[in-house]
Formats: structure tokens, C-alpha cells, sequence
């Protein structure tokens, strides 16, 4: 199992696209220091009225937390991931290379689990990297400090503003990033059952994320809200509630152990699909 | 009989010489209140600040204030950033309340057992909440709290003294009370939705330590860095 993790991760780290994420995550985050360092920011004028302001919130930990809260980011992360989990099966079956190693005494599930084993690895890299990132061309362009966030609102008009120093922020946004690790992980994971079922990895990219968006369409309209507490849209924004205080935890273990369900029926889903899946390419 | 007749005048004459005194005016409580700051040319302080409320919460923000005169301030943060609420007029308070405010009128009360000026003040400038009431401790001929009522919003600030380096009455504590609407409405990008305003009950805390008065603070400590007032 452990050799097989090993060449699945050998695979992945020959393969262009695996860097693609990190590259634009990079760059991305690199981009928003540059519009902070040169931007309007005017979240002190909701600083309640009547505040006087002094120095700036503007560093390494604010663009941590401005990342995850960026609308970019919470389609281009799921899509970077999707972009290699959607890949693992149904590319090998596109390049024949799945029948050749199947050819070979090896188990299917344990191959499965491999691949998905692979892809835990590849999302909780990737979420922490955008998190490394950002804090550290921040830090570097921006300085160290308190965390200033905000609930609700946009820069512009904030609400809801909570201030943590920099030694707490820093434990809140670790936090956080590891909980947007797993809601990742649900949508690459749906990636990965479809990768198992479809012969080209632009279905599988396209199907995961065809069904981040619907269910955020759906979670929109107030005539679905019945269904809003199954869908694991709902639950992907809970990161925000490691910076309130108190923190709810309660909310937060529903939100997680409804990613995980995702996470565990599309995994049996499409172990159910690879081992009686006909490989004839 | 006669005994009697001298003590009633007696008693009346001072009466009637008490209505007769001059009720202060406005401008003479200020006056009370410039004497207390009058010998501080400058000082600094640290301060410590802590905001529970449902529109901003900050366990704790530290930074040293630095205040020359005639009208120079400066708010260091400590960890980079920190806020600081006008209701505590950081620097010196009466050229604030000068500055900003119209005296309208002055009525007598008690807080506690302790005998007060009530001075009604208008705003003139924007950059202060709106009206307030603040009390004047007619002993010490220092600020002891004030009120405001702004928009839906309720503001009490309750300060608390030490006598600094055996002269001055400088404020160790300053406790605020706020109740009511706490934002405006925002847009709210993410669910495109229009937010209403955050309400409820909050609390500040301001600390004052470390108070270094007349030591001379050299002008280049106002010179750098941002500071915002609004």
C-alpha cells in the first residue's frame, strides 16, 4: 500500500498540471498584496463610529484570511484540486496506462485507495500552500500583527469586526485553513468518483465542479432551503466561524461531519465503480 | 421674641445672597476643567483597550499615546494596529471639547454623593458622535462620565482617576457603555444581499498606565505613520 502511495505520488509529481494550482495560487496571492499595497482600504470606516484608528491592519495575516474569504479563491481552490483528483483514474484510462498496470497482480482497491490517499495529500498541500503563501508575501510586503477580520460586508463596509492578536490569529487561520482543507477535499473527492466512471478528465473537472455550482445556485433560493443543510456548499463557508468568539464548535463538528459524509460515499462510490470497472482501453 | 426675629433675617439674608450668586456659566466649567491640564505641557501613556460588542470585538489592543501642546497627538500601536474611542478625548480633552463642541447648557446634579456640572454639548464638527451630556466633578474639576444619544445609539462613559506624580488628576479607567445600533447597513458581497445594521449591548475598556508627563517628547515621535479619525 505504502509502494503503492509512493508511485502514485511519483506520478504526480511528473505530471505539469500538479503545479498548476500552486503556480496561480502564487500568483493570485501575490496579486492581492499588490492591490492592498496600492488599493483603497477602508475598513476603518466601520470600525464603529466614533473609533480613531491607528497603524494598519494591513499585513501577512490579513491577506491569510482575505484569501479565503476572496470569491476567486473559493472556486479557483476546489478547481486546482479537481483539476488533478479528476484526473487519477480517468487519465491513465485515457492514456492506457490503467490496463497496463491492472495487468499486473495488484488489487484494485488498494490501487483506489492509493490514488485517493494521493489526493488527500495533494488538497491539504495545496490549501496550506495558498495559506503559506499568503501569509508570508504578506508578512514580507506587509509586516506582522494583529488579525483584523470582519463577518459581513465587503472591505469597503465591514460588519461584525473581530481583532485577535497576531500569536491568535495566526492559531485561528491555521485552523481555519485546515477546515477548508476537508471542504476541498469533498469536492476533489466527487472529482475522483467521476474520474472513475468517465474515460476523459475534462468530465470528471467539469462534472465536480458543475456540481459546486448548482448546489450554490441552490443554495441561493429560499424555496430549497429543506435540502441547504445536506448540501456540502452550505457547510464549505464555516471557516469563518474560527474567527468569532466564542468559536461554535457544535456548528462547526455538523459542518465537518457533513463534508466528511461526501467525502466517504463518493470515496465508496467510486471504489465501488474502479473495481468492477471494465478496463478494455 | 427679638432672638427669634434676628435669626429668621439672618437666615434669610443668606438665603437671599445665595440666590443672588451667580450661577456659573457654561464657559466657567471649562474653565475648571483647563486648570486640571493647564501645567501639562506634554506626556505619554500606555494604554490598553478592549471592545465587546456585536459590531467590533478586540480582546485587547495596547499602544502608548503621546500628546504636546498645543494640539499634537499620536496613537502608537503596540502589535501594529489599534483603535482608540473618542469618548475617551485622548490628548487633551478640554481643547477637544472646544474644538468640536457648542456648550448649550449647564445644570447641577449628583453622581453618587458626589455634587456634579452637567454640561449639554451640540456637536459643530462631524467628527464626533452628536450630542452628548458630560459630567464635571464641581471638587476635582474633572470629567467623571458622559452620555450620548445618537441615531438609536446609547453611549455612558464612566471615568475613573489617579493622582499622577502627586499633581494631577489624570484618568487611570474609562468604562463605556453602548447600547443600541452599533453600524451602518452594508452590502454584503457574498450572499449580494443588503446587511442591517449590527445592534445590541456592547462594552469598552480603556486602561491608562505608565503616564510619563512634561519629560519634553521630542516632535519626530509626531512626525511618521498613519493615524485615522473619523
Amino acid at each position: 500500500m505504502v509502494r503503492q502511495i509512493r508511485l502514485e505520488v511519483f506520478k504526480l509529481v511528473r505530471r505539469g498540471r500538479s503545479y498548476l494550482g500552486f503556480g496561480a495560487l502564487l500568483l493570485i496571492s501575490g496579486l492581492a498584496v499588490v492591490a492592498l499595497l496600492f488599493g483603497p482600504h477602508m475598513i476603518e470606516t466601520s470600525m464603529s463610529q466614533g473609533f480613531i484608528t491607528a497603524g494598519s491592519y494591513l499585513n501577512g495575516g490579513f491577506v491569510a484570511w482575505m484569501m479565503l474569504n476572496a470569491p476567486p479563491t473559493a472556486l479557483f481552490l476546489p478547481l486546482f484540486a479537481c483539476v488533478v483528483t479528476g484526473d487519477m483514474v480517468s487519465g491513465e484510462t485515457a492514456d492506457g496506462t490503467l490496463r497496463t498496470v491492472l495487468s499486473r497482480p495488484v488489487g484494485r482497491g488498494s490501487l483506489f485507495a492509493a490514488k485517493f490517499a494521493v489526493s488527500v495529500i495533494y488538497v491539504v498541500a495545496l490549501t496550506l500552500f495558498l495559506g503559506i503563501a499568503a501569509y508570508g508575501i504578506g508578512t514580507i510586503f506587509l509586516g506582522r500583527g494583529v488579525l483584523v477580520t470582519f463577518q459581513e460586508g465587503s472591505m469597503l463596509g465591514a460588519q461584525g469586526i473581530y481583532v485577535y492578536d497576531a500569536r491568535e490569529g495566526l492559531t485561528r487561520l491555521a485552523a481555519a485553513y485546515a477546515f477548508v482543507s476537508v471542504g476541498v477535499l469533498s469536492v476533489a473527492t466527487i472529482a475522483l468518483f467521476l474520474s472513475t466512471i468517465v474515460a476523459n478528465s475534462l468530465g470528471a473537472i467539469g462534472g465536480a465542479m458543475l456540481t459546486l455550482i448548482v448546489f450554490g445556485i441552490l443554495a441561493m433560493f429560499d424555496f430549497f432551503k429543506p435540502i441547504h443543510p445536506f448540501l456540502f456548499t452550505t457547510h464549505l463557508d464555516r471557516w469563518r466561524d474560527f474567527f468569532t468568539t466564542p468559536i461554535p464548535w457544535g456548528e462547526i463538528r455538523t459542518s465537518l461531519a457533513v463534508l466528511f459524509a461526501y467525502i466517504v460515499v463518493f470515496l465508496l462510490a467510486g471504489l465501488t465503480v474502479f473495481t468492477r470497472k471494465d478496463v478494455i482501453s | 421674641m427679638r432672638k427669634l426675629l434676628l435669626a429668621a433675617a439672618v437666615v434669610g439674608a443668606l438665603a437671599l445672597a445665595a440666590a443672588a450668586r451667580p450661577k456659573p456659566a457654561p464657559a466657567d466649567v471649562i474653565g475648571l476643567l483647563e486648570r486640571n491640564y493647564a501645567s501639562i505641557h506634554d506626556y505619554s501613556a500606555d494604554i490598553e483597550v478592549s471592545v465587546d460588542s456585536p459590531q467590533l470585538h478586540m480582546p485587547r489592543s495596547a499602544a502608548t499615546l503621546y500628546f504636546k501642546r498645543p494640539d499634537r497627538m499620536k496613537i502608537v500601536p503596540k502589535e501594529g494596529f489599534a483603535v482608540l474611542p473618542k469618548d475617551v478625548f485622548p490628548g487633551d480633552p478640554v481643547r477637544s471639547i472646544k474644538q468640536n463642541f457648542r456648550l448649550e447648557r449647564l445644570d447641577s446634579a449628583k453622581v453618587g454623593n458626589e455634587p456634579v456640572y452637567v454640561l449639554s454639548l451640540v456637536p459643530k464638527t462631524t467628527d464626533v458622535r452628536g450630542a452628548m451630556k458630560l459630567f464635571v466633578e464641581k471638587r476635582r474639576g474633572i470629567i467623571i462620565g458622559t452620555d450620548a444619544d445618537v441615531g438609536g445609539a446609547k453611549f455612558k462613559s464612566r471615568w475613573t482617576y489617579a493622582r499622577v506624580e502627586g499633581k494631577y488628576w489624570l484618568p487611570s479607567e474609562i468604562r463605556i457603555e453602548m447600547s443600541g445600533a452599533m453600524s451602518t447597513p452594508v452590502f454584503d458581497p457574498r450572499e449580494v444581499k443588503i446587511k442591517p445594521p449590527k445592534s445590541g449591548k456592547g462594552t469598552t475598556l480603556v486602561r491608562f498606565s505608565d503616564y510619563k508627563i512634561n519629560r519634553g517628547i521630542p516632535d519626530s515621535v509626531f512626525a511618521e505613520g498613519k493615524q485615522t479619525s473619523r
